[in-house]
């Protein structure tokens, strides 16, 4: 734990851009004596643990002004960074470039959870807002203080505070808190991942407010991509890496029972790796690697597959006895709409996906949603069988009775 | 038993020791150090490995090293540089193509040989050029629209 601290503590440093560790505590209140003991705190050089109530965890404000966002998804070109900075300088009232995404790395950012069913602003998005938001309101009481005026009094254009009231009265993020990490208290909801929440005591600001949240930019992954400058993972070699290729048997289930190393004999460097059910080859070429999986002799053991007859697959999932029954959401009656509606159509759905087979009788159509609560899978699953390759071939095949 | 290969690759000459029966793909990647091609499926159906042999876009991950003989290799990065960007490149990003990026190779190079032989292709041409190409992000509208805005360019 001690030696993690202190990687988050050293890359973060070097983060922010000369700054030093230096704290800034703040409170319900902020004092200018407060805002004057920065170098105090600084002497100590300390930082808040990476820990998900802190916001220095999500937002740190560089020496020169620019932001430092740790956002604790990844971006795999669903255009996250971009996105994530927009929402970041909308609530700071920042210029979106003064914003820099640093993510994909857990010495720097908090586990918002995995990226996957392009869920990373809907999940992520949220807390990194809502800590922007924080970051401004606590920048905002600083810097009331500093000027000695109301707090309704502050005005912010990229990063800049001025009383508006009197505008020569002016400080800016940068003189605040530039290079000096947050000490603020969120309210964490003490959950991990997607569910990862942490508000602060600032409202964010409204959508009829975004100035920056909503324009079109551009990616800036895709010009690397096309022009080969970046790598993808299997793109990465490291010193003394071996190749390796898993064996994979011809009926799910078959476990290895006998191998014949020396089948594979013959190839430069080439190893079994088998553990139980696990069998694998490794090779200090890729090419080797590949030419002993295929060349390795196997002998599996007979079992019978573990899945239902496909024949009457759909028979064994009506016949299959139901685990759990949701409704996740009950707006109305729907059977007593049923029974004076004008016109009632009924049809039965039957489709397999990759995640699931569902099916769902009598589908009487009034929305979707009855559908799911009747076939007894969530939403979730759902979703995801309208969205899997073999539930598109199927509902061609849908008939409407 | 492995020989020597000379490959002639971006305009440059690089000697390969390996097995004959090698596809092309590891040499370029493991061997050159050049991680343009992607390998996708292995069997020649996706297209992520694909460069020119003589601008001849192929399958790399399927071509053996015994086939290449004196063939002049084209990859991604021979195609443009940022400072001197293939027209599809610069409508790639026009249109911001890609989602994950695994395939741009497959769809530049198969395109690249096809606009450079067809000047003003119709839409269906495009499709056809390009069918044997896989994106699992789905996103053939934007590379249409790329491919014709690169053909536009081209034109």
């Amino acid at each position: 734990m001690t030696k993690f601290e202190n990687k988050a503590s050293f890359t973060r440093r070097s983060v922010l851009l000369g700054g030093g560790a230096l704290v800034v505590s703040v409170g319900a209140a902020v004092s200018l004596d407060t805002v004057l003991s920065i170098q105090h705190a600084g002497a100590q050089g300390a930082k808040p643990p990476l820990t998900p109530d802190q916001l220095s965890s999500y937002i740190a404000v560089n020496a020169d002004g620019s932001v430092s966002a740790f956002f604790g998804k990844m971006d795999m070109g669903h255009g996250l960074r971009v996105a994530i900075a927009q929402m970041v300088a909308e609530e700071l009232d920042v210029p979106f470039k003064a914003v820099k995404v640093f993510m994909g790395d857990t010495a720097t950012s908090v586990n918002q959870g995995g990226a996957s069913g392009s869920t990373g602003i809907h999940f992520g998005g949220k807390q990194m807002r809502m800590a922007a938001a924080e970051a401004r309101r606590v920048l905002i009481e600083m810097a009331a203080a500093k000027l000695d005026a109301p707090v309704a009094n502050m005005i912010v254009v990229n990063g800049v505070v001025s009383d508006a009231f009197n505008r020569d009265k002016t400080t800016s993020y940068a003189e605040l808190i530039g290079g000096k990490y947050f000490n603020v208290q969120l309210d964490w909801n003490k959950k991990l991942g997607n569910e990862l929440y942490a508000p602060g005591k600032a409202q964010p600001k409204k959508p009829s407010e975004y100035k920056i949240v909503g324009q079109p930019i551009k990616r800036e992954d895709v010009a690397p991509k096309v022009f080969c400058q970046e790598d993808f993972c299997t793109d990465i070699k490291v010193p003394g890496m071996v190749h390796g290729r898993m064996i994979r048997p011809a009926v799910a289930g078959a476990v290895p029972v006998k191998v014949d190393e020396a089948s594979i004999k013959d190839i430069p460097g080439a190893q079994v790796v088998w553990d139980k059910g696990f069998l694998g080859v490794v090779a200090d070429k890729e090419w080797d690697a590949i030419k002993a999986a295929q060349k390795l002799r196997v002998e599996w053991s007979q079992v019978v597959p573990p899945f239902p007859n496909q024949a009457s697959l759909y028979d064994h999932i009506r016949k299959a006895p139901v685990r759990k029954s949701e409704v996740e959401q009950q707006n109305g009656n729907v059977e007593e709409v049923f029974k004076t509606a004008a016109r009632v159509i009924e049809a039965e759905y039957e489709w397999r996906s990759s995640h699931i087979p569902a099916w769902a009788r009598p589908a009487r159509w009034s929305r979707s949603r009855t559908a799911r609560s009747l076939a007894g899978v969530g939403r979730k699953n759902l979703t995801s069988c309208s969205r899997g390759w073999h539930s598109r071939s199927m509902s061609r095949s849908t008939k409407f009775e | 038993m492995s020989q020597k290969f000379i490959l002639n690759v971006n305009g440059k000459a690089h000697t390969v020791d390996a097995d004959p029966d090698m596809p092309l793909l590891y040499a370029l990647r493991n061997d050159l150090g050049l991680n343009n091609p992607h390998f996708g499926c292995g069997v020649a159906q996706c297209g992520a490995c694909a460069v020119h042999l003589d601008g001849r876009p192929i399958n790399s991950c399927v071509t053996p090293l015994s086939a290449v003989g004196n063939a002049k290799i084209t990859t991604l990065a021979g195609l443009g540089t940022p400072e001197k960007p293939h027209p599809l490149q610069t409508a790639y990003i026009e249109e911001q193509v890609p989602q994950c990026g695994y395939c741009i190779n497959g769809w530049i190079m198969t395109a690249a040989a096809f606009l450079r032989d067809n000047k003003k292709p119709s839409e269906a041409e495009i499709k056809e050029a390009l069918s044997g190409v896989k994106c699992r992000c789905g996103t053939h509208i934007s590379i249409l629209k790329a491919v014709k805005r690169a053909a536009a360019m081209m034109g």
